[in-house]
């Protein structure tokens, strides 16, 4: 996420209508690659990203301190991903997709696509954690809070959720 | 420390979830163990590179002009939410204001002798009858008051009450 800029969350906090747009244009793209990367759907990470600041639009006027933002905004970003995922039960897309398009488009393959096409090929569960935690750097006590799964149950999952991609990625190249 | 104990908790290494001693124990483990540091070096860089993926997935032209303009649409929402509140308000409040006229007071005067009159027709009516007529309708009475509960709960059971007041 970009570098918390305090005097813009004041100036949004106190009505400023530009503030706000500024806002947007600078988490904007942090909140559609985020959006993206949990939902693997360009419309649908787009479609988010509105309603992502629109919740914050909302509700942003209720935040008491500037410096619970992040953590605020962040969580704003992650429930409204995971509310999609559950409300569209998007899951991963066959395996012989990514395959077609990965080569087809990308011609030698970048390792940044081949990553990004692997965490494609984890469940969602498996997703969500790897990204809650190497992407939005949440600690384990966060999601397990978020999830409302036990402590032990995302220590186990993250580390296999890692593995599991180390597999599909050793396993395609 | 043994291989399979390290091995399920590099993660927690990676993520600075260990105590200093259990941080300290997996380390003394590194040192000796090749094929752990090589899982935790690959992890590593696994995690980096996630990042890095995330970090290069390329945004959309026109993002950010769309979301600022259903945030201006959302503004034009909420006013007029505004204005059809206060226009709510005030044909609530109306017939409030009437409470303070004279010809308020005459026609509450008369909706009183109305109603003392069927008042005094009714029991006039209900002392003619048998007490099994009275006690049917008494159930009849209260049948209806819970449909219409029922049914007027139903009915405003989407109404998005915040959105008005909002």
């Amino acid at each position: 996420m970009a570098e918390l800029d305090i005097s813009l969350i004041e100036q949004v906090l106190s009505g400023d209508s530009e503030a706000f747009n500024r806002l947007v244009q600078n988490y904007s793209a942090y909140v559609y690659r985020t959006a993206f990367a949990f939902l693997h759907d360009k419309s649908e990470a787009e479609d988010a990203s509105q309603e992502i600041f629109l919740k914050v639009y909302r509700s942003i006027h209720h935040l008491k301190d500037v410096h619970v933002f992040p953590a605020w905004f962040k969580k704003v970003i992650t429930s409204v991903c995971l509310d999609r995922i559950k409300l569209k039960k998007l899951d991963i897309v066959p395996e012989s997709q990514i395959e077609s398009i990965s080569s087809s488009l990308y011609n030698p393959r970048d390792i940044r696509i081949e990553i990004r096409e692997a965490l494609n090929m984890l469940s969602s569960e498996e997703r969500e954690l790897v990204l809650m935690v190497d992407w939005q750097g949440y600690n384990y006590q966060e999601i397990a809070a978020i999830l409302k799964i036990p402590l032990g149950t995302v220590k186990s999952r993250i580390h296999a959720a890692r593995l599991h991609l180390k597999k599909i990625l050793s396993d395609e190249t | 420390m043994g291989c399979q104990q390290c091995m399920e908790r590099i993660s927690e290494y990676l993520d600075h979830e260990l105590s200093t001693t259990e941080c300290h124990d997996i380390e003394a483990h590194f040192e000796e163990c090749s094929h752990c540091l090589n899982l935790k070096n690959e992890l590593n860089a696994l995690c980096e590179a996630t990042r890095l993926s995330i970090e290069s997935i390329p945004v959309p032209p026109g993002l950010t002009d769309k979301i600022i303009l259903s945030i201006q649409a959302e503004k034009q929402r909420t006013s007029k939410n505004q204005w059809l509140t206060a226009i709510f308000l005030l044909l609530i409040s109306s017939p409030l204001l009437l409470l303070l006229t004279r010809a308020f007071t005459r026609v509450f005067y008369l909706l009183y002798v109305i109603g003392a009159a069927i008042w005094r027709s009714l029991i006039t009516l209900l002392s003619a009858v048998s007490p099994w007529f009275i006690l049917s309708l008494g159930i009849f009475s209260v049948i209806v008051v819970i449909t219409s509960t029922f049914v007027i709960k139903k009915l405003i059971h989407d109404f998005q009450l915040n959105e008005v007041f909002q």
